[in-house]
């Protein structure tokens, strides 16, 4: 029987401009999580920068035209439903998915109070010009960052691992295709 | 009352995927297509994990370094293809440790390929260019599939894919053109390799009970004998640049519908296998459970050093 229930960790990968949604992994902590991130997602140098959030930091909300109500990311066991506690204003790090098919995207920051008021925000500035299915939002200290004045000893394993690509294997021009 | 309300959700659900408009996570979704969802992902994750078996075998006795490093890297890309696919279940509100629980247990489906042995070096090879060749055929269509989380899992996995197949054709291309001795290596294995691969595309479609609603649901892309045909028919040629011969005295080109005619396909041998009566069922059964009892001191080692550094950021904290 499996007796090891690992917390649920969200990972985002910059590889241009900003943090894509990669995916998902379980992991004994938030450090740990961050070096399966790096061995799980950028086997192949996909990414300059790693964030790794606990899945249930992260609020969701749906738009389908209701009432702002920041629920959980997904219906999962493992994480439980939060309520909105009132506390100081601190710094949210927002994401949307703008179109259904596509991951969530890093937008900016936005510091407020409360989950529900950071989307209402966010929906605010950045609604009129993009388009919105669904919103994602976690308190910015919730983040686990990749560290970038260590990028070249975190990513080094996988720059010269040239045997992971497709073109190192030699194959003859009729299947070139493959 | 409530009834008009889910009738109206569940037509608005197949309008979007009608309009190829993908579901995602928190979108209402009706039950079945939840629980078909996990069901399929679940089994393409198993079939990732229990598909490091055949070819870790032959890790350790890989005939070059070149070779070496290359099997290790697919098997390693094979446990991330679980990992990312797991992930996905879990977006549906699957828990990752109760679908490994019923892997273990045997109440989990895989796919049946991997219930066949690799008995010689060649078996990679043959593994490399028809199962991943097969994977690949179907996998790329569901790279569009109606559910977002298993079509971005898909994209990432096709990705990484292409380098699988290559290194296979790339060792039956070494042994195809080798020695007498190493040619009839690669030969065997296709002997051994090609039916199982045909296999891979599930029952014939007359036979296949849950297509229908997965065509509907858009779960599922194309039918079981369509994709077959077509891996037949890109098959064929890359046999003949091999210059080894499919195992199939009735397979010959047909000139009216511009595909290849194939044999029968033996579907006792292929429902024994399903049932549990392959080659190596019970061998893969229990090599899984083994490593997951033998892991056991790792992962308790790690929960053990999580709680040791939280506990050392709590004092700091305190002390700060």
């Amino acid at each position: 029987m499996s007796n090891v229930k690992w917390p649920l960790f969200e990972v985002f990968i910059r590889s241009k401009l900003a943090h894509v949604h990669a995916g998902s992994l379980h992991a004994a902590d938030l450090d740990m999580a961050m070096t399966n991130a790096r061995d799980v997602y950028t086997r192949r140098n996909e990414g300059v920068s790693i964030w790794v959030i606990p899945s249930d930091q992260i609020f969701a909300w749906n738009f389908d035209g209701e009432t702002i109500l920041a629920e959980r990311v997904y219906e999962h066991p493992q994480i439980t439903r939060k309520s909105e506690e009132q506390k100081e204003a601190e710094q949210w790090e927002v994401f949307f998915r703008t179109k259904q098919g596509l991951s969530h995207k890093h937008v900016g920051s936005i510091s407020m109070n409360t989950a529900s008021k950071v989307i209402a925000e966010a929906i605010q500035i950045y609604g009129d010009s993009l388009k919105i299915t669904n919103v994602w939002v976690v308190p910015s200290a919730k983040i686990n960052a990749s560290d970038p004045a260590e990028s070249e000893s975190f990513y080094d394993p996988a720059e010269d691992k040239l045997f992971r690509h497709a073109t190192f294997y030699d194959l003859p021009d009729e299947v070139k295709h493959m | 009352m409530s009834d008009s309300k889910n009738i109206s959700l569940e037509d608005r659900f197949q309008e979007k995927i009608d309009n190829n408009i993908q579901i995602e996570p928190k979108d209402w979704m009706p039950e079945g297509y939840r629980k078909t969802l996990i069901r399929q992902i679940s089994q393409h994750a198993h079939s990732e994990i229990v598909g490091m078996l055949p070819e870790g075998n032959w890790i350790s006795r890989a005939p070059s370094l070149r070779r070496k490093m290359g099997l290790l890297a697919k098997v390693q890309d094979e446990a991330g293809h679980g990992l990312y696919l797991y992930g996905a279940a879990e977006t549906l509100g699957a828990d990752r440790a109760s679908l490994i629980d019923d892997l273990h247990s045997g109440k989990a489906k895989y796919s049946s390929i991997f219930n066949y042995p690799t008995l010689t070096w060649a078996d990679i090879g043959a593994i490399g260019w028809l199962v991943d060749g097969a994977a690949i055929m179907n996998q790329v269509p569901l790279c569009s599939c109606s559910y977002g989380p298993y079509a971005r899992a898909m994209v990432r996995v096709c990705k990484e894919e292409s380098f699988h197949q290559r290194q296979g054709f790339e060792i039956m291309m070494a042994l195809c053109n080798g020695s007498p001795e190493q040619k009839e290596l690669a030969q065997d294995a296709l002997n051994r390799w090609w039916w199982p691969s045909l296999m891979m595309f599930g029952p014939n479609d007359s036979e296949s009970k849950h297509s229908a609603q997965s065509m509907k649901w858009k779960i599922k892309r194309f039918s079981n004998d369509e994709l077959r045909q077509r891996f037949v028919d890109m098959s064929v040629p890359q046999a003949k640049i091999l210059g080894i011969t499919i195992p199939d005295a009735d397979l010959k080109w047909n000139e009216e519908t511009k595909q290849h005619d194939y044999g029968k396909i033996d579907w006792e041998e292929f429902w024994n296998v399903v049932k549990g009566n392959g080659p190596c069922n019970k061998q893969r059964l229990k090599t899984r459970n083994k490593a997951h009892d033998q892991g056991k001191w790792v992962r308790e080692a790690a929960t053990a050093y999580a709680e040791k550094r939280r506990q050392r950021n709590a004092n700091r904290a305190k002390t700060a």
